[in-house]
């Protein structure tokens, strides 16, 4: 089963800087000026801008493949660990949220 | 690479439990991965991922597997392999694998090393568990004896000469060998280490010796690490060549210790054996 996120990202700089806090995670994720991307198996991510260092952030991950609160934990930390605004939301099959996940700062 | 082999029967109903969704018919590409002293490690392939199944085997001496499942799910996370599923209280393990050489086959310079182990070291926040080398060693030695191996009473004498090894104390891993990093990134800061099971507080110094011990590296070497360790984490701390020699001593107590609990216990490998006569060779060593 996929379980879908979303959230958004506020960024002070380039989407491609994001390319060191993607690596933190240890998922095979890339960033480039424009999107994210992800070559993970079981992972799906991409992103939009919203506005003016504002990306929405949304994928899915697949259970069989990956532990989606994990991965969705994993890649809060990561943002956090750089200090990166974000929310982070899982979400059940329903569409309702399963959990939230928002930076420190 | 490693010759790829059939699953073994107690390894599969552990995965079931890990996974009960996986098709376990296509899990394919195992490979029983060298190194694991105590636990059985495979990687394995489903639907073109890669994994580590870690299968545990029963230590002499217990090892809090929920506060292992919290520490890598929790603080250290983004320093370990993605955790897939981790079943309690077994402590049978999934992991995504993470690609890259192991450090005891990439041998990377020691500058870099001591780069990894300073902000290894920054990243591991308090862990609230203490790894006393004292109250281990004299853990192990007590399983050993019920299980019916007495150490030899010249351990004993060193051991009682050890009464104060850690003299600073910050979240160490406690068994950082080179089999247990992964070379996975340029930058040391994002190598990727694993067994986590014996972290705690201890002094730090502890394992940068188990990483030098490991690589086979001299005592001239050791002490490079450590002054490069130390400039590296910005410490004003100035270890005297005593305090280092007792980390090194309480080092190959515990190798001696853990290496005979071990055997007791019926894990008669032959890689514990010689763990056992080498701590024993280098602490008559260190007395002349």
């Amino acid at each position: 089963m996929r379980h879908a996120f979303d959230g958004t990202l506020e960024l002070a700089r380039s989407l491609a800087d994001l390319a060191t806090v993607f690596d933190m995670t240890g998922f095979s994720l890339s960033a480039s000026r424009e999107r994210v991307d992800s070559s993970e198996p079981g992972l799906a991510l991409e992103s939009r801008a919203v506005s003016r260092g504002v990306y929405a952030i949304s994928g899915s991950v697949d259970d069989q493949l990956l532990d989606p609160h994990d991965v969705l934990s994993r890649l809060a930390m990561a943002l956090d660990a750089d200090g990166i605004r974000f929310a982070l939301r899982l979400r059940d099959a329903r569409g309702d949220v399963l959990v939230t996940y928002e930076s420190d700062h | 690479m490693n010759p790829t082999i059939e699953l073994p029967i107690e390894a599969t109903s552990a995965l079931k439990k890990l996974r009960p969704q996986w098709q376990i018919d296509a899990v394919s590409d195992v490979e029983l991965l060298p190194g694991g002293y105590t636990n059985d490690n495979y990687s394995l392939t489903y639907q073109r991922a890669e994994y580590v199944l870690r299968i545990v085997r029963s230590p002499p001496v217990p090892i809090d597997r929920a506060f292992e499942k919290r520490l890598l799910s929790g603080p250290i996370a983004l320093l370990t392999a993605p955790v897939v599923a981790f079943l309690l209280p077994e402590g049978h393990m999934l992991t995504r694998k993470v690609a890259g050489p192991l450090l005891i086959d990439a041998r990377p310079d020691r500058t870099r090393i001591a780069q990894f182990l300073a902000r290894l070291h920054l990243r591991i926040p308090m862990l609230g568990r203490r790894y006393d080398l004292v109250q281990t060693i004299g853990r192990d030695l007590r399983a050993a004896t019920q299980l019916g191996e007495t150490a030899p009473p010249w351990f004993a004498k060193e051991l009682e000469s050890l009464t104060r090894a850690a003299l600073q104390i910050r979240p160490c891993h406690n068994d950082l060998n080179p089999w247990n990093v992964i070379v996975s990134a340029a930058d040391p800061g994002r190598w990727c280490t694993l067994d986590w099971e014996f972290a705690g507080d201890n002094d730090p110094l502890f394992d940068l010796i188990c990483v030098a011990e490991g690589l086979g590296w001299s005592i001239d070497e050791t002490d490079e690490l450590i002054d490069l360790y130390l400039e590296q984490i910005e410490s004003s701390r100035a270890p005297t060549t005593p305090q280092r020699r007792t980390i090194r001593k309480a080092f190959f107590l515990r190798e001696y210790a853990w290496a005979l609990a071990q055997l007791a216990a019926g894990n008669r490998r032959a890689e514990i054996e010689a763990q056992l006569q080498r701590a024993g060779d280098a602490l008559k060593a260190l007395n002349g």
